[in-house]
């Protein structure tokens, strides 16, 4: 029967291949040891012959020629023995290392003459340095790059533990650490050729399954590099004399995308720090002898790494480093790999120029200038690739950007002229990215900005984000807004956020407003579509700043209890300078469509904090203009009955304004509740004003009545509405329960003296509600019924609760209640 | 061949006098089937030896003398031709009845045996004793008894340059090859390397054979053979440009004999290293260099 071919194409059959393989090594391997065992020399010989005879297979793939060498492999262990047991075949070392010589077959003649080889070594009869260099030498004749590759790993194997290594038993007439040296690099050499040849067998259209196979056959040859640093004798200056320079060579020699990575990311993994330290210049100046696809970067930044952690072992590491100039080389070196080709993948550049920031970084090299200059220096190279965007390589640009942030006082960071000039290599989008990266950054540390240059050089480093551009002016502001008014909206938030990173220091509002002046300027420009979403926050940083004078001037330590329904004299001069700021960042907002609500919200706010501060004609301003608003550009009946509340709200807590004031602006309020268009908004609205009337300052105790006796007026309109109908007179019952609760409320303040709430008002209610209630009970529509229900309920915690005041002794409260009859 | 009573009336045999101590050989036979063990000598040895012969028991015969030749013979299978180049005879018994067993002397002295025996292809050349027992009018007794010859050279020789030679393929291949020596004993090691200047077939393997060519002279049947008596596999895989190839190959495991030149104007055994190139597609490139081989002193 035909054996299946390693060859194929097909796996079962690759596989049924190897399986024969496999069984026909072991059934020679049997006999092998039989003869072994029976001390027939030359049986076991030809035994072993046909069983290595299997490997002269060509070109199975990588994973089952390993197989099938493991196997062999651990056979010849057995002749090996048999070699080492003189007085089982009665032939000297010299004898044994002829005799397997004459056989006809190169691979087979081989395996034995090493594994004899071995054995001459290791009983001593031969110098370990003669027989080493003839098997090195020997092994030239397998060509085939597998077949050699493996057979070159058996001898690495077999070699082992037997080179004349500095202390070692071999050393002496064996050779010394030179010829180590020697062999391995020999054999080194030689392996990585085949390796490097591997690509070029077979057929054009299997490259890439060929790159893989040689993938999985790499530590082969990266394992001579590291029996090379276990030896004991090879100090610094063997290395930099010898060692290196000759794997530099092969390095570059090969000319190997695949090899010259790998060879250079194992010779600095395995050799010691300090070796690095010593010969980085050497290994910079051959990455820039590197085919130009090899990544370099890693490879740097690997080296790079050895460096550092070197430093971080060794605490004289820094004035080490200093005195080789480590890291102006390493500069240096960047840029020489870079001019070394023309066609240096972008994303190469970033690699690298990252590496050297980390680098840099972990050094504590902080200085703005070298920073400046890495940076420059990678503006400069990137000039020829623009525009950049493939999206990786953006991200590599950007994470590279937050670098400095992260390990830079911000002061530094700024003053990193090239910073901008980096960013402005990117694409539009990416730019974005990585500037909203680079705020992200600084709010993710609690960076802040303390100097208006410091404001005004970040701004400039986001500018991207931060101004109106000019085709964006020209545009329709529609369709194109409705796609990225959302994608806008996140940007600009971030953006915002850089507002809150100004802090001036120890409370110097001065300057504190100084900034925000800059970014308010700065800020403006970016137009209608970007202040919508960045003045807030400028108010509000305005606001707080405000706020922080306020209490410092109050000599009030804690913050938390300040009221601010208590008015208190401020003097600082910068508190109505901060107010002012709010004041011109609020109307800039409200010139943005859209924005009103927000607005005017704001001049609430504002409000509040000038009432606090005692500035009753600031406050009564900032009230008029949210009023204007309210008026002129609030429309939806919704939002204006939830700002009126909130204006409500807002007026019921200031207690600044005089007389004349606050009665304009409670009519007005009172004018706008009347104005609402639903009745039953109307209505709550009458009711919630009657608080108006009793604030802290307030106590009007008539015009509290006369809103409450107006709400129960619009709600019985309500309920009359189409006759009457069950809806309606559902509805006026919430009503009416809800302005139950308001009675109940201001009843409660009659020992404070609100006299005219009085208990019969409350019984008259009362009694209203249960004949409405009685008069609804046959409602069947199912919405109507789960409304009704909902009015049951509140009604009956309302009675249950008059039931409690009952019995509540304290302020007469029982008493108050006695004549009420629920 | 007892025949019509004209059979076998003796029996004859032949001993060497050294006994034991007669250094022999292991031979293939002419047919290359089996190996025999002969007695071996080199030129100017002197073969002394007894020969015995001994009537058929409780027989007497009478003969007309015992005499024993040392012939040296070259035989042609080509043309059938032989040339005895070595012929020389001792008398041993003059004419007369033999009754009982008898031991008889002989000595050649100091004995010219200037070519060594031999088996090739197409010749041998042969030494042996021959014992004849003569009779009136029947015929005689005749034994062959070989023997052979080898002559070992004492002094290595001389001139024994290395071969050095380039060679190759326009455009195509290019190799450069060195062995370090001419002449070779026979159990040397022919050490070589070979360079590859240019590199452009693919290879599979290359191989180094040694080859012996026998060539018989004279006459009508002047004939060459050749014979690759080993291949020995010096590269596994298609080298590139610039490599070098050790070549170690032991010449003990073989057998060959010295290089032959001329031997009594009948025939010469020449060999020859040939490196061979085998390609992917066993294409074979080969280049053949003469080597000359040496019997040494052992």
């Amino acid at each position: 029967m035909q054996r299946a071919d390693a060859r194929d194409a097909d796996p079962a059959r690759a596989a049924r291949w190897l399986d024969e393989a496999k069984a026909s090594v072991k059934e020679h391997a049997f006999r092998m040891k039989r003869a072994a065992d029976e001390d027939n020399l030359r049986e076991a010989l030809k035994c072993a012959s046909l069983m290595l005879g299997e490997l002269r297979a060509t070109t199975p793939a990588p994973r089952g020629y390993y197989e099938l060498y493991i196997a062999a492999s651990d056979e010849l262990m057995h002749l090996r023995r048999f070699f080492g047991d003189k007085s089982r075949h009665g032939r000297s070392c010299v004898e044994l290392y002829e005799l397997v010589q004459h056989a006809g077959n190169i691979l087979p003649r081989l395996y034995l003459l090493i594994t004899v080889g071995a054995t001459y070594v290791e009983l001593g009869e031969g110098s370990a340095r003669d027989v080493l260099m003839d098997l090195v030498e020997m092994t030239r004749g397998v060509q085939q790059p597998m077949h050699g590759l493996f057979l070159r790993a058996y001898l690495s194997q077999m070699s082992k533990g037997l080179l004349p290594d500095k202390g070692s038993r071999y050393e002496g007439e064996g050779g010394n650490i030179d010829d180590a040296v020697e062999f391995l690099l020999q054999n080194f050499t030689e392996m990585n050729k085949l390796w490097v040849r591997m690509q070029h067998i077979g057929p054009s259209n299997g490259k890439k399954r060929r790159e893989g196979e040689r993938e999985e056959l790499r530590d082969l040859v990266g394992k001579n590099l590291l029996a090379l640093s276990q030896l004991e004798g090879v100090d610094l200056q063997l290395y930099r004399e010898t060692v290196l320079p000759r794997i530099l060579e092969q390095v570059v020699n090969c000319k190997d995308e695949l090899a010259q990575p790998y060879l250079l990311d194992v010779l600095i993994q395995v050799f010691p720090d300090e070796y690095h330290l010593a010969t980085f210049e050497e290994v910079f100046s051959t990455m820039s002898m590197l085919r130009a696809n090899v990544r370099v970067g890693s490879i740097l930044n690997a080296l790079l790494g050895r460096l550092l952690s070197y430093a971080e072992e060794t605490p004289e590491a820094k004035s080490e480093f200093e005195a080789a100039d480590v890291f102006p080389k390493s500069f240096e070196c960047c840029q020489a790999i870079i001019g070394a080709h023309d066609d240096v993948p972008a994303k190469e550049i970033i690699g690298m120029y990252a590496a050297l920031m980390a680098f840099a970084r972990k050094l504590q090299i902080t200085e703005a200038g070298t920073l400046d200059d890495i940076l420059l220096a990678l503006a400069n190279s990137l000039q020829s690739k623009l525009p950049i965007t493939d999206p990786e390589v953006a991200q590599q640009l950007s994470t590279l950007l937050s670098d400095p942030l992260e390990s830079c006082e911000l002061s530094v960071v700024l003053s990193l002229k090239s910073y901008p000039k980096v960013i402005a290599l990117l694409d539009e989008d990416t730019k974005k990215k990585v500037a909203l990266g680079v705020v992200q950054t600084l709010v993710k540390n609690r960076s802040t900005l303390t100097t208006v240059d410091h404001v005004k050089m970040l701004y400039d480093f986001i500018d991207c984000v931060v101004s109106a551009d000019a085709k964006e002016a020209s545009q329709a502001m529609e369709d194109v807004e409705k796609e990225r008014s959302a994608a806008i909206a996140e940007e600009q938030n971030v953006v915002a956020r850089v507002v809150h990173l100004i802090k001036a220091p120890e409370d110097n509002h001065e300057l504190q407003l100084e900034m925000l002046n800059t970014a308010y300027d700065i800020l403006l420009k970016g137009g209608p579509r970007r202040i919508r979403h960045t003045f807030p926050a400028l108010v509000f940083a305005g606001i707080a700043c405000g706020r922080d004078i306020v209490p410092a001037d109050a000599n009030n330590d804690d913050k938390e209890a300040i009221s601010f329904t208590t008015p208190i004299e401020v003097k600082s001069p910068w508190l109505k300078k901060s107010l002012h700021f709010v004041h011109k960042s609020i109307t800039a907002l409200t010139e943005v469509a859209g924005r009103h609500e927000k607005a005017l919200k704001l001049f609430l706010e504002a409000a509040q904090l000038a009432a606090v501060a005692n500035l009753e004609s600031i406050a009564y301003e900032f009230f008029e203009r949210a009023f204007v608003l309210y008026e002129e550009n609030i429309t939806d009946t919704k939002k204006q009955v939830n700002l009126l509340f909130i204006i409500i709200g807002t007026l019921h807590k200031v207690n600044v304004f005089g007389a004349d004031s606050r009665e304009s602006l409670v009519h007005k309020t009172t004018g706008y509740s009347a104005r609402l268009l639903k009745k039953p908004d109307q209505c709550v609205g009458a009711y919630t004003c009657a608080h108006l009337f009793w604030t802290e300052t307030v106590k009007d105790s008539d015009s509290v009545a006369s809103c409450l006796k107006k709400s129960v007026k619009i709600a019985n309109a309500v309920r009359d509405t189409f006759g009457g109908n069950a809806a309606n007179r559902i509805e006026a019952l919430g009503l009416y329960v809800g302005i139950l609760n308001k009675y109940l409320y201001f009843y409660d303040k009659t020992p404070e003296g609100c006299t005219s709430v009085t208990v019969e008002a409350l019984q008259a209610l009362i009694d209203m509600i249960n004949t409405e209630l009685s008069s609804v009970g046959d409602v069947r529509n199912a919405e109507s019924i789960g409304a009704l229900r909902d009015v049951e309920q509140s009604y009956a915690n309302t009675l249950t609760h008059i039931r409690q005041q009952k019995h509540k002794v304290e302020d007469g409260t029982a008493d108050r209640y006695s004549t009420l009859v629920v | 061949m007892s025949f019509l009573g004209f059979g076998k009336v003796c029996t004859v045999d032949l001993t060497h006098d050294a006994g034991d101590a007669q250094p022999m050989v292991s031979v293939k036979n002419e047919q290359g089937t089996a190996h025999e063990h002969l007695p071996l000598f080199s030129t100017g040895q002197t073969i002394v030896g007894k020969v015995h012969v001994a009537p058929i028991p409780g027989k007497k015969f009478e003969h007309r003398g015992v005499r024993v030749e040392l012939i040296g013979q070259i035989e042609r299978y080509g043309d059938r031709s032989v040339v005895d180049f070595l012929a020389s005879t001792r008398d041993l018994e003059p004419p007369g009845e033999l009754s009982a067993p008898k031991s008889l002397g002989f000595e050649f002295k100091h004995v010219e045996m200037q070519h060594e025996s031999y088996h090739g292809i197409n010749v041998r050349l042969r030494y042996f004793l021959r014992v004849v027992v003569s009779r009136s009018y029947a015929s005689g007794v005749a034994q062959e008894f070989k023997f052979w010859v080898q002559n070992p050279v004492p002094a290595v020789p001389e001139m024994n340059n290395s071969i050095r030679m380039e060679v190759g393929i326009e455009d195509c291949l290019h190799i450069e090859f060195e062995y370090a020596r001419a002449k070779y004993s026979l159990k040397d090691v022919v050490v070589g390397k070979i360079y590859f200047l240019l590199v452009k077939i693919k290879i599979k393997h290359m191989e180094l054979e040694i080859r012996r060519r026998e060539s018989t002279e004279g006459g009508a049947s002047a004939h060459n053979e050749s014979e690759t008596i080993a291949k020995y596999e010096v590269m596994d895989g298609a080298p590139v440009r610039g490599e070098s190839i050790p070549v170690r190959l032991f010449l003990s495991p073989y057998d060959l004999t010295p290089t032959y030149k001329n031997v009594n104007n009948r025939f010469s055994v020449k060999y020859y290293l040939n490196l061979v190139l085998v390609d992917e597609w066993d294409r074979r490139y080969f280049k053949q260099q003469e080597i000359t081989l040496y019997r040494a002193i052992q």
